[in-house]
């Protein structure tokens, strides 16, 4: 799974997901791609899951780019705990997405064929998300 | 290459409500300058826009700008335009004045030409690089698209920004060594993620997340299935 290999800081604040996304909103490396029409956080398992949905049904043939990275640490108080005691340990990673950002690339597969493959991957995302394509000059 | 007439309006409004509202209305706020010309604000109808820049030229049309109160049209083309992030609309864009004998930078479409027979016969893949180049050309000598024939590539080959065709009074401004589209065996399906964040190393004895821990085994497997 994605995550950072070594950090400045181990905890960060959680901060907010307001507003659309300000970069990463066309497709550029591959042909078509996966946009994100909501915002949230995408944890390193989604990611992985949904790499793993895709690649599993394009099979051999196919190229895929993965557009975010899960840099952001969440913690977590151990269950029980009583409040106090500072802040809590780091327990996963997500990658912050706001709409309009364009999560996964694809590229070598008919549109038909990448349109499955980024169905299934959505549904593996907590974000509803749109099939977009390469935008031609 | 065609010249399209576009109607404009003057603009007196300005800034985020009156241009959303004007949005709303189906208008498209614009700017307009270039060769002398102060800067206008201007508004455009939405459809109409979006029949100029979907002729053969793409958004390198020549666009006959009428603004409403001017005698004389004036020959622009569109640059700098700005979409919605999520719903890809054109929320503004600007008019830039050009001259008919004075040449433009322009980013040009490439289109590729056949398939590859290792494309079809092994399984091999074309991966596009880059699908447009940089040219500097007369403004009607602009092409729609510049064609690229990728039939004959082999396993490996990778054409570059020379090996695209000589047109007679363009220039491509890209580095000619820049390559475009290049034939790749996928053995498995390939994954490129961004880079990770750089930084200092955890301290000694600080525990990296737990679930940082538990992603080395699921990654053996799924590297394996692609």
């Amino acid at each position: 799974m994605l995550m950072p290999k070594r950090v400045k800081w181990r905890k960060q604040q959680r901060g907010n997901m307001r507003g659309n996304a300000k970069g990463g909103t066309v497709v550029t490396s591959g042909e078509f791609g996966l946009q994100a029409l909501e915002p949230a956080w995408i944890t390193s398992r989604q990611i992985e899951a949904a790499r793993v949905a895709m690649t599993r049904y394009i099979k051999r043939g196919g190229k895929v780019w993965i557009n975010i990275f899960p840099d952001k640490p969440v913690t977590q108080k151990p269950a029980e705990t009583r409040m106090g005691s500072g802040k809590g340990n780091p327990e996963f990673w997500v990658a912050v997405v706001r709409p309009g950002r364009v999560m996964f690339e694809l590229a070598g597969v008919p549109e038909d064929l990448a349109r499955e493959a980024m169905r299934l991957a959505g549904h593996k995302l907590p974000v509803k998300t749109k099939f977009v394509r390469r935008e031609e000059l | 290459m065609d010249q399209v007439s576009l109607r404009a309006e003057p603009r007196t409004v300005a800034g985020t409500r009156p241009s959303r509202r004007l949005r709303g209305a189906g208008k498209i706020p614009a700017v307009l300058y270039g060769r002398g010309l102060d800067p206008r604000s201007l508004v455009v109808d939405r459809r109409d826009l979006h029949a100029a820049l979907h002729t053969e030229a793409g958004a390198n049309a020549l666009i006959n700008l009428e603004v409403e109160g001017e005698k004389k049209p004036v020959l622009t083309v569109a640059r700098e335009i700005q979409r919605h992030p999520v719903r890809g609309e054109i929320s503004h864009l600007d008019f830039i004045s050009i001259s008919l004998q004075e040449r433009i930078h322009a980013e040009v479409g490439i289109e590729f030409l056949g398939i590859p027979s290792v494309v079809r016969n092994e399984g091999a893949l074309v991966e596009t690089i880059r699908n447009s180049v940089a040219v500097e050309a007369l403004p009607l000598e602009i092409p729609p698209h510049i064609q690229l024939d990728i039939s004959a590539m082999e396993l490996g080959d990778t054409l570059k920004v020379s090996d695209l065709p000589a047109i007679e009074g363009v220039e491509y401004l890209d580095d000619v060594g820049a390559s475009i589209v290049t034939v790749i065996i996928p053995r498995i399906v390939e994954v490129e993620v961004p880079e990770e964040v750089e930084g200092e190393e955890l301290p000694e004895g600080e525990e990296t997340p737990e679930g940082a821990e538990a992603a080395a085994e699921p990654e053996a497997e799924s590297s394996e299935e692609g």
